[in-house]
């Protein structure tokens, strides 16, 4: 069990039968009492989201004058955090859904918390544009409602679309969390010795129990979600990346953005599914599921979405200089080499010089080594934001419009509540929700079992 | 009794017996497996039998989720073309109100959202669920169809069927045989 993760693990260890997963994956959501450690994670995590909803409360009584923004720079934290989240939660579909899609035997057993982390980092995200209107209240006028003033939403706005992204994203992540999770709640009730356990999971489960008329419209349906599931999370994060794109901001106004802003969500995504399975595999003892080969696999996949990144960067100064555009080049130089020059630097360094350190195969089963790297790139994906979104609003056509931002109290305390509120979720879907999709583990240990003693490398 | 309930501990047994059962012509066979029966290792599969194959199908769901696809776009295409050039047109800088390409976004993300409504309402419809309680429930055996037992049931109050389903399983050496109650 405590053997060190090897670059030539196979995918799940060859003695794990499909009773023994089961039996124990559905252990875990069944304890009766939390581990220990399970507790010492979720108290601050809880006392996090808790400051969230304390600073939510008082942005409502106060007003979004508590916050950092102010003109000329009127997305601050807000808008920054929420692509951060959104970039998070892609990360996650697009393990699920597009490594399914691809037969990538190594999705099965870190796909539902893959998932976990797209539900909660679409959570975490959409707290930030509800926050941001300042009415908050008057959020259903982006809706299409019939009203007795004939008024309707301005739908040539990319503000719009981004609002009916997100809804659709949400809306859809969570049928698809759901519906993925049917088999295993069903295991879940059958293996749940407490009455009161057995009857909450079978409620959930819907009377779930495996007919082949359930298997088959599952499957079928299961994989049609998928491959919506794909497009869908590249449409939702060139979306955000085209809020940018349409405005007419020195440094936004690139056909880039979306691309840029898609290659921004696979690094964190990776980062962060990493993040999460590299203390879970150990604390869960699932390390004969959550092999080195996963590790591997996402180390590299980190570092070719490193590079992708890499060369957005690039592309970016290129283009700046390239295009000839004076108000561009200011921006782009004060970001570079002015007062706040060390985020543009500590983005470049975290999210594009350090991941080159898993170019060695060593180092990508080097645990404590990975949690480096991938807490780099989560804090560099956040500062890469801050450049966007701060300096360009810093820096615009006019010079007499300039001026300069900073964060106060509240926009720190609502982003650490954010974390907290991710944090919390992700906490809470392990202790009660089966952490391995078992159903798909089950097909993979059939699929690996047999003929018997050719196991593929 | 309504049925018997037969579990097998490998997808090979559970192919064997459902081949003869179909061979056999026994009706009202319904089957409970851990995973997808289509996923089954090779030559356990019921549609690689010669008699199988009823079992497996194909679903409709998929083009249900596409046509819901196709009609949520083309529905909140209209809308948006009906908000912003019939019932509330503003004059932006002199931009045409009906500027298409601006719609499409939206429409793509509603259109994607009937399809995944229509494909997860649809799975409950077509499945009967949500079903809290069915008689197969109270057979010790369905406790582990989501563990790694495959079990056919046969749904017949028919004693001589009953006896039929019987001698042609008994051999296969089955983990449980078990009578459905009413």
């Amino acid at each position: 069990m405590s053997s060190q993760p090897r670059f030539d693990d196979p995918v799940v260890q060859p003695q794990l039968t499909m009773a023994a997963m089961t039996d124990r994956v559905c252990a875990i959501a069944l304890r009766e009492r939390a581990y220990l450690w399970w507790w010492i994670a979720f108290v601050p995590s809880l006392a996090l989201a808790l400051l969230l909803a304390v600073s939510a409360a008082y942005l409502f009584y106060a007003g979004i004058g508590i916050w950092g923004v102010n003109w000329p720079v009127m997305w601050g934290f807000a808008i920054l955090s929420y692509v951060w989240w959104i970039a998070i939660a892609s990360g996650g579909t697009i393990i699920s859904a597009l490594f399914f899609l691809v037969h990538a035997e190594w999705r099965d057993s870190i796909n539902r918390i893959a998932e976990s982390m797209m539900l909660f980092g679409a959570a975490a995200a959409g707290v930030y544009p509800i926050l941001h209107l300042g009415r908050p209240w008057h959020f259903y006028w982006l809706f299409f409602y019939p009203n007795n003033m004939t008024l309707w939403a301005q739908f040539r706005s990319p503000l719009l679309w981004d609002f009916w992204a997100l809804f659709t994203y949400v809306g859809a992540s969570v049928l698809f969390w759901y519906f993925g999770l049917l088999p295993d709640l069903a295991s879940a009730r059958d293996r749940a010795v407490s009455p009161r356990r057995a009857r909450i999971y079978g409620v959930l489960a819907c009377g779930f129990r495996g007919s082949s008329r359930q298997w088959r419209h599952l499957r079928a349906t299961y994989a049609v979600m998928a491959a919506i599931m794909t497009p869908v999370v590249v449409s939702i994060h060139s979306i955000v990346g085209l809020d940018f794109a349409g405005a007419a901001t020195p440094g936004w106004h690139s056909t880039e953005f979306p691309p840029f802003f898609v290659f921004g969500a696979l690094l964190s995504g990776f980062a962060i599914v990493l993040l999460l399975i590299i203390p879970l595999r150990r604390l869960l003892e699932l390390d004969d599921m959550m092999t080195g080969r996963h590790l591997e696999v996402l180390c590299r996949l980190l570092l070719t979405s490193s590079l992708c990144v890499a060369y957005a960067y690039l592309m970016d100064a290129f283009t700046t200089f390239y295009g000839g555009d004076r108000a561009e080049r200011v921006m782009f130089l004060t970001r570079v080499f002015g007062d706040e020059a060390a985020v543009y630097w500590g983005a470049l360094l975290l999210n594009c010089v350090l991941p080159q350190l898993l170019w060695m195969r060593r180092l990508r089963v080097h645990q404590p080594l990975i949690v480096v790297i991938c807490l780099g790139v989560v804090v560099g994906m956040w500062l890469e934001r801050y450049g966007i979104v701060v300096y360009s609003l810093n820096r615009t056509h006019l010079p007499s419009a300039w001026g300069t931002y900073h964060g106060t109290f509240w926009d720190w305390s609502t982003l650490f509540g954010t974390v907290g509120l991710f944090l919390s979720g992700i906490l809470l879907s392990i202790r009660y929700v089966p952490v391995v999709s078992m159903h798909e583990m089950r097909t993979l240990i059939a699929r690996r079992a047999v003929p018997a003693g050719t196991e593929a490398p | 009794m309504t049925g018997v309930l037969v579990g097998f501990d490998s997808p090979q047994a559970f192919d064997h017996a459902l081949e003869r059962l179909t061979a056999a012509r026994v009706p009202g066979i319904e089957t409970y497996t851990p995973m997808p029966p289509s996923d089954a290792p090779a030559g356990a599969r019921p549609q690689d039998s010669p008699t199988g194959g009823h079992l497996l199908g194909e679903s409709p769901l998929p083009l249900a989720m596409f046509i819901a696809g196709i009609v949520g776009f083309g529905g909140f295409f209209w809308l948006m073309r009906y908000a912003d050039v019939a019932a509330y047109p503003i004059d932006v800088g002199g931009r045409p109100p009906f500027a298409w390409p601006t719609f499409v976004p939206i429409a793509f993300e509603l259109g994607v959202l009937c399809a995944m409504v229509v494909g997860f309402a649809g799975f409950f419809v077509l499945c009967r669920m949500p079903q809290p309680y069915d008689p197969v429930d109270e057979c010790a055996g369905m406790r582990r169809a989501s563990r790694d037992a495959w079990l056919v049931a046969i749904r017949s109050t028919d004693p001589r069927l009953i006896a039929e389903v019987r001698r042609l399983l008994e051999p296969l050496a089955p983990a449980s045989f078990e009578e459905i109650p009413t």
